[in-house]
């Protein structure tokens, strides 16, 4: 016989107490729009949030955690200089899970319940094409990490970007098999956004570089069995690989080719996206040392590791709760480090502005780091501040080089090549500048 | 051409005899119970876990560990029947309402795996192994254990179901609880003890999984769910031997797909194949052919 609900006095009382708190909190957060944040619009003293939107969690969250070094290394650079005006900065996560459709309530939800928030860095390729245009309509300031090729012609008022579109990306992934003096190569791409945009680069610079293409093929994400492709592309005998996938998916794939190739696989040039996660020692056990610091290259955006802001920037993360066993991740990654900059330079922006308030500073972006005549250059946030109090008009120059914003607000970089070393840290093997990716471009 | 055609059959049998393993737990669950237990890819994902914890940081034997690991998710599947479906059912809650307890479930148990291991990639780090060519199939040792230990656990299973009084049972409690209750069947009995061995086959497909992808994290259980659900209903929903055919026959199109059309949609096909067969036939392939030999 089956049971009715038979709740007692003090459970139903339960019950609509909870109910209660549920409709009204959802009703609260139902009212506290984006647009009615009034971001910035607070008090002396109080602290100040830039918000880190990244995959915090998911195939993705290595991703978010090499970010929050960077974010809190700049945070506390600022606060150790006494702070924006009055203000001290924090740093927040906010976790879209690498996920558009987690990420639209997840920022949504953030903005409405956070006035705080007066920044925000990360916005990742994977899901930036639905954020961009939800931090622009709350007109909060962001630096985004993306590579979408979408935001080199599209703009956004309170969109910003230092890092290159992803077909830069795959431009230099090519340029990399080229000079490493692969012949035959086979390309394999996650089926995902982030990762597709590196395909026409790659094709692009492989054919201008007369390197044969073998293959190229676009594979879903985390599937169970990777095998008939591998194995046709074993047949085909290539002498490199190129694959811009998640690291499950790239560890999956290295482990079939191997087993299909009787154990032998080709110099792999992989994407630093990958940094962070467990690759390293995965390709060291099952590939050996050898293949993981001599055959295997990773690509992506460079940073000048002899400049004395790289210096400043490495300490600042290596600070951080976590950042030294993540330094060389980090640190070796430009486009994480655009989150150092992007944080230091709305800072400045701020400071120049005379307002954390992002509809006040966001126009102060480029007025503080375009280079122009009788401006100063500084290299740090107490610099800027201090150049800026004596009256003088500044341009920072961060740890990832100089910045000259377009009329979409975008401002690219340089890209290198790297290799672990046997302690799992990584070093610049080659530097590709703009000149070279930009000839090579489709 | 053929040789293409083989190779990627092999590919396939290999993959599907995973999917099948987890696919007959799956469908087990349903036939006895009437579930639609979505949380059923959480138990997948802690089955690797454990197999992580037991292989990479214990050192266990592969085999051993594996074993394990079947009989703690065998017992946990016992205990969330009895604990969770089992009182949402004697509540009243239909098929619906439970399908989306057993999501929230899912959830649930997939977060906790991350709050303990963390939502970084894992890896058993073992090697596939030394690799076979039989004509143009091409399998790894490691796969081959797999298939043999998926088409013995099969066997196992046909002999259980058709020989023992637990089989005869479980058979006709799927068939008709109140006339298997009437002929004094402890229908209740019958059930905790299939979704033991639904748990049991869940936790041996989990690892197999985690070996056969080499690296997975906690999303494992839920990105391989839809499969799971693919070839039971494929095969026909609640139909042991449906499971284990559609499970088959969705790795070897999955396989297929990537070998003569775009790899990037090799999943897409097999979900294609799943509208044709429930458009075609909405019982399953082996559904009414079943149930007619019940």
């Amino acid at each position: 016989m089956q049971r009715r609900f038979g709740f007692t006095r003090s459970q139903r009382l339960l019950t609509q107490f909870v109910a209660f708190g549920v409709v009204t909190s959802v009703a609260l957060s139902a009212c506290g729009s984006p647009a009615s944040t009034a971001a910035g619009n607070k008090p002396s003293g109080s602290t100040l949030d830039i918000a880190l939107i990244a995959p915090f969690s998911g195939s993705n969250s290595f991703l978010g955690t090499i970010m929050v070094g960077p974010c809190d290394g700049a945070v506390n650079v600022i606060n150790a200089a006494g702070g924006v005006l009055g203000h001290k900065l924090s740093c927040i996560k906010v976790d879209d899970l690498g996920d558009p459709a987690d990420a639209v309530a997840n920022v949504s939800k953030a903005l409405a319940t956070n006035s705080s928030i007066i920044g925000a860095v990360g916005v990742t390729s994977a899901t930036a094409a639905t954020e961009v245009p939800i931090l622009n309509a709350a007109k909060i300031t962001m630096v985004s990490q993306n590579g979408l090729s979408l935001f080199s012609n599209k703009y956004y008022k309170y969109f910003w970007r230092m890092t290159p579109p992803d077909v830069f990306g795959g431009v230099a992934m090519g340029l990399a098999a080229a000079s490493s003096g692969y012949k035959k190569v086979a390309v394999i791409i996650q089926n995902d956004v982030g990762d597709t945009g590196n395909t026409p680069g790659i094709v692009s610079a492989l054919k201008k570089k007369h390197v044969s293409l073998v293959s190229n093929v676009t594979v879903p994400s985390d599937a169970a069995s990777y095998e008939t492709t591998i194995n046709k592309i074993v047949n085909l005998h290539p002498d490199g690989l190129i694959i811009s996938a998640d690291s499950q998916t790239t560890e999956t794939l290295l482990a079939e080719y191997q087993s299909l190739s009787s154990g032998k696989v080709p110099p792999t040039i992989l994407s630093t996206q990958i940094l962070g996660s467990n690759i390293f020692p995965y390709v060291k056990k099952s590939l050996g040392l050898s293949f993981a610091t001599k055959e295997m290259r990773l690509v992506g955006t460079y940073v000048d590791e002899t400049s004395p802001q790289f210096k400043v920037y490495a300490a600042a993360v290596k600070a951080t709760p976590g950042g030294t066993k993540l330094a060389s991740a980090i640190v070796a990654t430009q486009a994480i480090g655009t989150i150092y900059d992007g944080t230091i330079t709305m800072a400045l922006a701020m400071e120049a502005a005379h307002s954390t308030k992002p509809v006040k500073f966001n126009s102060f972006m480029p007025k503080v780091t375009t280079k122009r005549a009788g401006a100063v250059e500084v290299n740090s946030f107490a610099q800027g501040v201090k150049e800026l109090k004596a009256g003088h008009t500044i341009y920072y120059v961060g740890v990832t080089g100089p910045i000259a914003f377009d009329k979409f607000h975008n401002s690219g970089g340089e890209f290198a090549s790297f290799q672990f070393t046997s302690s799992s840290n990584v070093r610049s093997v080659k530097v590709f500048p703009p000149s070279v990716t930009d000839a090579l471009a489709p | 051409m053929l040789n293409t055609l083989i190779s990627s059959i092999g590919f396939g049998i290999a993959a599907g005899s995973v999917i099948a393993l987890a696919s007959l737990g799956f469908t087990l669950q349903f036939g006895l119970s009437n579930t639609l237990n979505v949380a059923y890819g959480a138990f997948v994902t802690l089955a690797a876990f454990l197999g992580y914890v037991l292989i990479t940081l214990w050192g266990m034997n592969l085999w051993l560990a594996m074993a394990i690991v079947a009989v703690v998710i065998g017992v946990l599947s016992g205990l969330y029947y009895q604990g969770f479906i089992r009182i949402l059912i004697r509540r009243g809650a239909g098929i619906g309402p439970v399908t989306i307890a057993t999501a929230a479930a899912l959830i649930f148990i997939e977060y906790a795996v991350v709050s303990v291991a963390g939502s970084s990639v894992k890896s058993y780090g073992i090697t596939t192994g030394r690799t076979y060519h039989f004509w143009d199939f091409v399998l790894s040792s490691t796969q081959l254990a797999i298939i043999a230990l998926a088409v013995s656990l099969m066997l196992i299973f046909q002999v259980l179901l058709r020989v023992t009084q637990l089989g005869r049972s479980l058979r006709a409690t799927a068939v008709n609880k109140t006339l298997a209750r009437s002929c004094g069947i402890r229908v209740e009995r019958v059930t905790s003890i299939t979704w033991l061995i639904s748990g049991l086959l869940c936790g041996t497909a989990g690892v197999a999984l985690a070996l056969t992808t080499q690296a997975f994290d906690f999303n494992l259980g839920s990105s391989f769910l839809i499969l799971i659900i693919a070839a039971a209903v494929v095969g026909g929903i609640g139909e042991p031997y449906g499971a284990i055919f559609g499970g088959f026959l969705i790795g070897i199109a999955t396989e297929l797909s990537s070998a003569y059309f775009n790899p990037a949609y090799s999943q897409v096909f097999a979900f294609v194949l799943l509208i044709a067969v429930i458009l075609i036939r909405p019982t399953g392939i082996l559904g009414a052919k079943a149930k007619a030999r019940v």
